[in-house]
């Protein structure tokens, strides 16, 4: 079977709108709940597959344990779905600058080893597979230690949406349930889901500094710990909030892993932090990942790309008569790649910028009260699928308060943002069909 | 007016994809089993997605 780029984008539109109908059945003949209703347990199923986290449960404990681990499951196999589609598909038809995995000697050195997308699909198996894993081992084992609530069912749970940066916990304190040394050991697992998987593969084979050297992985982790000190600071600060040394930096440095990852659990209510803890945890919705790897949003390559561009662009200012190309890692980044990257966030903006104008409208329609804070942030936590937002919707909240009408909205905007935007708005052009 | 896509191989790979899709329902089928609780969600969706795999695969 032959894919061009055309039949690859229909492909990779209808299989993650159709794998989410399907996935939406068991919600809907369990018929208990607020998932028992098609809208919502279509959007239940799309923020599951896209790995979003974003819940519209209202009561937990009316559910049975297997629909409440299909949740889960769906969060694993849509991990697994975008790792392969970003290796092997994105990668290949340069969506969004996705074509810079290959620059960066990615996908390249990947398919060098694999040269069969099938194969390079199987190695990246091996890799999730393992650390999944390795997740339910250390989790169990936790819970064996020091806090019988992490029992086999919430280790393979979490296990499963921890790997996949993905969120959903069957327990409605989501991982502040359970005792800190696991909320711990649940950081690595949801920054390691969010690294390149090509440069684990190196790192895992006896080549450690290929990871250790990126210049995405500096960027990426220098952006997590900056975010995380500036959210443990106000913390530390309120007095309102007596958390103590420990916690304090526990909860800043996982909520913020949490969101800068795209996973979305929660080790407690952020909601309740003072504004600028939570204004922090909002411009952490906007970094995301590595490229390569299970995470969401805009990805920490482009944002390096397009930061390097504008330095650059600053310098030829000066000195116009320079040449000075945009290099990551020690090459130089092509210019169609840059804007790309360059048009690809202007579109994501403008996305959240307009879904944030529905919600609004739309709660006011329906007489409900949501600031423009919370709108912002549901927008930016569905689109950029990390999971939890603000207010109502918050970690300890639930989706269903926003209408009908908004979250169907928000299911095919978690359904465009996965796929980074273009293999979706594509299929909507007349040149997409005929020219 | 004639499609330039090849849309009948981009709808048999999503029947691929279908059909596959059993495979991972198969584990809270078990768990639903393991604790006694009623399997029929996950099998209705085994059988929507074996019958959508099929007639896809078949375009």
């Amino acid at each position: 079977m032959n894919l061009g780029p055309r039949e690859a984008f229909l492909a990779v539109a209808l299989i993650w709108f159709l794998v989410a109908a399907v996935g939406a059945i068991p919600f809907v003949v369990a018929g208990v709940g607020t998932i028992a209703h098609p809208v919502n347990a279509m959007f239940e199923s799309m923020s599951g597959l896209t790995t979003t986290g974003a819940t519209v449960l209202r009561d937990f404990s009316v559910h049975s344990r297997s629909v409440l681990m299909w949740r889960q499951v769906i969060q694993w196999l849509g991990g697994l779905g975008i790792l392969i589609l970003a290796t092997a598909v994105l990668s290949e038809i340069g969506v969004g600058g996705a074509q810079l995995m290959e620059s960066e000697s990615q996908t390249q050195d990947v398919n060098k080893l694999t040269p069969k997308i099938s194969q390079t699909a199987r190695l990246i198996w091996g890799i999730y597979f393992g650390l999944t894993g390795l997740a339910i081992a250390v989790y169990f084992l936790l819970g064996l230690a020091v806090d019988p609530q992490m029992d086999l069912y919430n280790a393979v749970a979490h296990a499963f949406t921890s790997v996949a940066t993905a969120g959903f916990s069957p327990e409605p304190l989501s991982v502040g349930v359970f005792h800190p040394l696991i909320q711990w050991a649940v950081v690595p697992f949801m920054v390691i889901g969010s690294t390149s998987f090509v440069l684990i593969y190196f790192a895992i084979n006896g080549e450690p500094m290929r990871l250790l050297k990126n210049e995405e992985f500096h960027f990426y982790f220098g952006a997590m710990g900056t975010l995380a000190s500036f959210v443990a600071l106000p913390l530390f600060l309120d007095p309102s909030i007596a958390f103590g040394a420990e916690a304090t930096v526990r909860h800043a440095v996982f909520n913020v892993a949490s969101i800068v990852t795209t996973t979305g659990y929660a080790s407690t209510d952020y909601v309740l932090w003072a504004p600028a803890a939570k204004h922090m945890l909002f411009a952490g919705m906007f970094v995301g990942g590595m490229v390569g790897s299970t995470t969401c949003s805009i990805k920490s390559l482009r944002w390096l790309v397009a930061l390097k561009s504008f330095k650059r662009n600053l310098y030829t200012a000066v000195h116009p008569e320079s040449v000075r190309p945009v290099r990551i890692s020690g090459k130089s980044i092509d210019v169609a790649a840059i804007r790309d990257i360059y048009a690809y966030l202007l579109l994501s903006i403008v996305i959240v910028f307009l879904l944030t104008v529905v919600i609004v409208v739309d709660a006011e329609r329906a007489g409900l009260r949501v600031t423009e804070f919370e709108a912002l942030g549901a927008a930016a936590t569905t689109f950029n699928n990390i999971g939890p937002a603000f207010g109502d919707a918050g970690p300890y909240g639930t989706f269903a308060s926003f209408p009908l009408s908004t979250r169907a909205v928000m299911v095919v905007l978690m359904w465009i943002g996965r796929i980074e935007i273009i293999p979706v708005l594509v299929l909507f052009t007349k040149a997409f069909w005929t020219s | 007016m004639t499609s330039r896509v090849g849309w009948r191989a981009s709808v048999g790979l999503t029947g691929d994809v279908l059909a596959a899709l059993p495979v991972p329902l198969a584990f809270p089928l078990l768990v639903a089993l393991y604790y006694g609780e009623p399997p029929l969600p996950f099998l209705a969706a085994i059988v929507v997605s074996l019958a959508l795999g099929a007639a896809f695969r078949s375009v």
